[in-house]
């Protein structure tokens, strides 16, 4: 039996950027490849129908950007962000040569990013996180494979990998994304940088406590300098997986004993919370899925370079 | 004269003459004001509304924070604070204002009223510093809290203004300049800015098109910081002067109008100045040759073509006198190592 298409896609670009958009990166409904379909849905210019509830959504929160401002041109500004060579047309024919491999890979992405937008339009922030979350995991599987690629010294990485995979299960998903991430971003400025969570409450005591209540779960380490109490938590950009698995782990397992966990009525109101935590986290999330692209886009130019010759 | 200076200091990080003074407010209308819109890419003074208190205080005879002002003197030598007043009464017209640009624009719109009393007094600080790149430096730790003025936009007000490029054959057009007419094989004057800021940043990617523009200024403040100049450094007019000097052979020029070359020879010269200065521009021509051919075969993709460019422009100028010796397949050895 056939599966039950749960969304379809449309594209949602102004008319006149999408005219000058190459053919093969505009979403044409059926077979779209499902990497393209995420970068479009991140930068905030795709429109999806969830067929069961008949709701349609339009994504256009642009992730790739820490102030979620959109792309006026998305032709010429997103292939900027993989690097300041790369034209729409580089882009178009990675994606084009490539759709196949991964697939099982970015189509669970997908459904995890879509499933996400439709409940952030229907004002369930609380459910939108666990999708982030699962997103978190799918992301994570594809990690080992790239920091054994990007290590240059693969006796050194093998033991990491191997204490990383073998160690009790807290350890293995703190521990192997942190390594990771530093990894991935080693000499690039971005992870100078922070992770910003606004906490706009209309209620000066609310706030007080959701801050406090976010600090003590993410402790010390991970505070950027940046925070200002109480309405910006800053997050160093590398530990942001760090803060959602702390998140997660203390406000979803609610178990008894051990490290305290988030009260909900500290909290007051946690679709409200998780309204301030997702965007960010999502943020975060699409830049290391970019990240993860452009890793992708130059092995593929250099493979066909060198074939070239 | 009516500048008074009290007391004078030196600033040993920036070898500057540092002193504090007072002047009355119609001298700051007639001689400081003026000053404010000698940087062509001035910011704009803010919202009248921000200030409207500031110019009722005035004319209630309120005292402003010190007006701080600067100067660029090479060999600035005065041995006493009158002749240093008397410097600045001199030279005022080629003074800079570092802080206290919007309370001038307020102060002379006070100065419209009939009420405004132009002898009450204002307190200045003045800097006098030998070098663009030093005066710069402490610009930026002054002005670093400012908003409106990102440091990223004093680095180009300061190339487009401060740096004289008259005196060198090259050609360094500006944007608007090249709309109107354009000098065939000149420089593009943003190149050289983001040369310049390399240059002071010690780094060649200050560029990062995933940052936006607020974050990317804090980290940027942050490496000026940490490069501190000391007083071994070469500053950025020895740079442009090399560049000139290599530019009479049209191959080098060729290469370093190239905008991802320029920023990495302007960092990799400052360990290799001496071997660069004693280079003549054919030799150089050479061994940009050199460079170009062990460039083509370690065959970047894409993504990294730029960034490729300038760190391996950076270590191959640093390295010069090592790597210009090589023959190409050590050059592509070194490179390939490098980049993996």
């Amino acid at each position: 039996m056939a599966q039950y298409v749960t969304f379809s896609y449309s594209d949602n670009l102004p008319q006149r950027i999408l005219s000058q958009v190459p053919e093969r990166l505009k979403i044409s409904g059926t077979r779209d490849p499902e990497i393209l379909l995420i970068l479009r849905l991140l930068s905030g210019n795709v429109e999806l129908s969830h067929h069961y509830s008949s709701k349609q959504v339009k994504s256009r929160v642009n992730y790739f950007s820490s102030d979620f401002s959109g792309f006026s041109n998305w032709k010429r500004e997103f292939p900027n962000l993989l690097s300041s060579d790369v034209t729409a047309e580089d882009l178009a024919v990675f994606i084009e040569n490539t759709k196949y491999s991964n697939k099982a890979f970015y189509s669970g992405i997908l459904s995890e990013v879509s499933h996400f937008l439709l409940h952030n339009k229907k004002g369930s922030h609380t459910s939108a996180f666990i999708y982030i979350y699962r997103i978190l995991e799918k992301i994570s599987y594809a990690f080992p494979l790239i920091y054994a690629s990007k290590s240059q010294d693969f006796l050194k990485s093998f033991n990491q990998l191997k204490d990383l995979m073998i160690g009790d299960k807290e350890k293995k998903e703190l521990g192997f994304f942190k390594v990771f991430v530093k990894k991935l971003y080693e000499g690039d400025s971005i992870a100078d940088t922070s992770i910003d969570v606004f906490l706009n409450t209309s209620n000066a005591q609310v706030q007080e406590q959701m801050y406090k209540t976010l600090k003590e779960v993410s402790g010390n380490s991970i505070l950027h300098e940046d925070s200002t109490e109480f309405d910006k938590l800053s997050i160093k950009y590398c530990e942001m997986g760090s803060f959602l698995i702390n998140v997660r782990n203390r406000f979803f397992h609610n178990l008894n004993g051990g490290s305290s966990n988030i009260e909900s009525n500290r909290i007051v109101d946690a679709d409200e919370l998780f309204s301030f935590i997702n965007p960010a986290a999502l943020y975060w999330i699409s830049m290391v899925f970019l990240e993860i692209t452009t890793y992708s886009l130059s092995e593929f130019q250099s493979h066909r370079s060198n074939a070239d010759v | 004269m009516s500048i008074t200076i009290f007391d004078k200091a030196n600033d040993g990080v920036i070898n500057s003459v540092v002193a504090t003074g007072k002047t009355t407010y119609q001298y700051a209308i007639d001689n400081l004001f003026p000053l404010i819109n000698r940087f062509s890419a001035q910011r704009k003074s803010q919202d009248k509304k921000f200030y409207a208190r500031l110019e009722r205080d005035i004319l209630d005879h309120c005292l402003m924070p010190p007006i701080t002002i600067a100067f660029v003197e090479q060999n600035f030598e005065a041995n006493n604070e009158v002749e240093i007043a008397e410097y600045i009464t001199n030279n005022i017209q080629s003074g800079y204002i570092l802080d206290g640009i919007q309370r001038l624009n307020t102060l002379s719109r006070a100065s419209g009223n009939e009420r405004f009393d132009g002898s009450q007094s204002l307190y200045i600080n003045v800097i006098i510093s030998p070098t663009e790149d030093k005066l710069l430096y402490r610009m930026i730790t002054l002005n670093n809290g400012q908003k409106p003025m990102t440091p990223r936009h004093q680095i180009e007000i300061l190339t487009q203004e401060l740096f004289d490029f008259t005196d060198i054959e090259i050609t360094i057009q500006s944007e608007k300049e090249r709309a109107e007419n354009v000098i065939k094989g000149s420089f593009d004057l943003g190149d050289v800015s983001k040369a310049y800021l390399a240059f002071l940043t010690g780094a060649v990617n200050n560029d990062n098109n995933k940052i936006i523009g607020e974050k990317m200024d804090q980290i940027i403040v942050g490496r000026i910081m940490d490069k501190q100049p000391s007083d071994d450094d070469i500053e950025f007019k020895e740079v442009i002067t090399e560049i000139d000097r290599l530019c009479s052979n049209s191959e080098v020029k060729k290469w370093l109008k190239i905008g991802n070359n320029l920023i990495g020879f302007s960092v990799g010269i400052k360990s290799s100045h001496q071997t660069i200065k004693n280079t003549n521009s054919d030799d150089f021509s050479d061994a940009i040759e050199l460079f170009e051919s062990a460039f083509k075969a370690i065959n970047p993709s894409k993504v990294n073509l730029g960034k490729y460019r300038r760190e391996l422009s950076q270590k191959f100028i640093e390295n010069y006198e090592q790597y210009s010796g090589f023959d190409e397949m050590e050059l592509i050895e070194e490179f390939s190592e490098l980049t993996s």
